[in-house]
């Protein structure tokens, strides 16, 4: 269970986030749409201590955590993943070593052969095999984003944040990311948040959906209740779906 | 101003402290060694020699003018050499090649927020990034010193021979009058401590860059700014400290 009270965040005279209150009960897929500029990924990141609120409190399993100190953090993102909205692999190090990153931090036990076949299962789920020896640079960013997402599903976390994961890729690779997310977080249980500007992706695979708008919550609620909200921006977006979909 | 200088007490009070904490990344350590010592070589060994060659030069014509006589100029111009000349030439040559290179790969990394991908598995960015950068540029910074120092003292030996007609035996005679062993110690203890400045400022830069080329051209200049006004105030100040110990 995840909890915001209240959150403001300002970076210097500019606020940010202007009191944001919500929750996410455990196992749901909560998405936070909103146009760019109003605070979604700045909202995500408050919740691993990526950026500190500036007041109000961030409860993850009713321990708050927004007063903890970089140290004290760790074991939060232990159980914590999160896809960025750059791929944000390490260019040093092959596809392989990426995803066996965090799992030789946080599984030093496992040996050589374990390591790897977790790291091929992972690839394997994100319809990456083979590619292991690679750098990032020699895949495309569709791929590296997968990359991405195998890395932090390596280290089998029990909260998945995703920001912006389908920016910048094609339909197709948008699609099967999408289903990709829904199928992650229904077969390994996890509460995912996924930032997005995607309206119909949210209609279709979100449990509960909430709109930003300029740092404030505008709309919020399961997709049913969402599509009867007579919030212009929310019109915009479902407008938007619309077209979207009478285009497929 | 006052909040940079307050991160930047704090982010250097936790870099020293991290550097006493294990696990030690050797391999990764020992690559920067190579990248800030090896790499940097050819490029400080070539411009150290013509900074010597210039010295020795200049020393002698304004000498002849001064006294008409450039007997004493091996001797002043191994000096000036050893305290100044060799390790903060190196120094500086370090800042824009290393420094420069040091700031531009972090900052990318912040950028690309693979240093907030780092923290998200558990990984501190000073350990990970900061302190292999750190312990190699300080080692790299007193081999580097002691090193041109030697091609700085060999070059102005050979000009001196060339040029101004003193043989090498005469050249090291002169210079033995007015060096002594404390001058290549200090030289490389200035070396070090210039070496540590570089990481430590670039790494802080890196760290803060904002996004954009923009953010990391900005943090890129910033620190060579800063690093190279560090390392000139800092050998005031180191010179000043040793001038008690001759």
């Amino acid at each position: 269970m995840i909890d915001f009270k209240n959150i403001r965040k300002s970076f210097g005279e500019r606020e940010v986030l202007k009191g944001i209150t919500f929750s996410v009960p455990e196992g749901q897929i909560l998405f936070i749409l909103g146009t760019s500029g109003t605070g979604k990924s700045v909202l995500l990141k408050t919740i691993v201590g990526l950026l500190k609120p500036s007041s109000g409190e961030v409860f993850i399993n009713d321990r708050e955590i927004s007063c903890l100190s970089e140290r004290e953090m760790f074991p939060v993102r232990r159980m914590c993943g999160m896809v960025f909205q750059q791929p944000a692999l390490f260019d040093s190090l092959s596809i392989f070593e990426n995803v066996a990153f965090g799992l030789r931090k946080h599984q030093p036990e496992l040996d050589h052969a374990q390591l790897s076949a977790r790291v091929k299962e992972c690839l394997a789920l994100v319809n990456l095999s083979g590619i292991e020896d690679k750098l990032p640079q020699a895949i495309s960013y569709g791929m590296q984003k997968r990359v991405s997402l195998a890395r932090t599903v390596a280290v089998s976390p029990r909260i998945l944040l995703f920001d912006e994961p389908t920016t910048g890729l094609d339909p197709v690779t948008t699609n099967s990311i999408n289903h990709l997310i829904l199928e992650l977080s229904r077969k390994l249980k996890t509460t995912s948040l996924v930032v997005s500007h995607d309206m119909q992706c949210a209609l279709d695979i979100a449990d509960h959906i909430l709109v930003l708008d300029k740092g404030e919550i505008v709309a919020q609620g399961p997709p049913q209740t969402l599509k009867q909200s007579t919030h212009p921006l929310v019109q915009d977006f479902l407008r938007e779906a619309l077209n979207a979909e009478t285009a497929h | 101003m006052t909040a940079t200088l307050s991160d930047f007490f704090v982010y250097s009070t936790r870099t020293f402290k991290a550097l006493f904490q294990p696990p030690f990344r050797s391999k990764d350590t020992f690559q920067q060694l190579e990248f800030v010592t090896w790499q940097s070589l050819p490029v400080i060994v070539f411009c150290v020699s013509f900074a010597a060659m210039v010295t020795i030069m200049e020393s002698s014509f304004h000498m002849k003018l001064m006294v008409q006589n450039d007997s004493l100029v091996p001797g002043f111009a191994s000096l000036l050499i050893l305290r100044e000349l060799g390790v903060v030439v190196s120094s500086l040559l370090l800042t824009s090649r290393v420094g420069a290179g040091l700031a531009a790969e972090v900052g990318s990394m912040q950028v690309t927020e693979q240093v907030d991908a780092l923290r998200m598995l558990g990984i501190d960015p000073i350990r990970f990034l900061v302190i292999p950068r750190l312990i190699a540029c300080t080692v790299g910074g007193v081999i580097l010193s002691l090193i041109a120092n030697l091609v700085c003292l060999y070059c102005a030996m050979l000009i001196s021979e060339l040029k101004l007609g003193y043989s090498s035996g005469s050249f090291l005679t002169g210079m033995r009058a007015f060096v002594s062993y404390k001058d290549l110690v200090f030289a490389m203890i200035k070396g070090g401590c210039f070496g540590t400045v570089i990481p430590i400022v670039s790494c802080f830069f890196g760290l803060r860059c904002e996004s954009g080329a923009e953010g990391v051209g900005k943090a890129t200049t910033n620190s060579v700014v800063v690093a190279s006004v560090a390392i000139i105030v800092m050998d005031f100040v180191l010179t000043y400290i040793f001038s008690h110990f001759y």
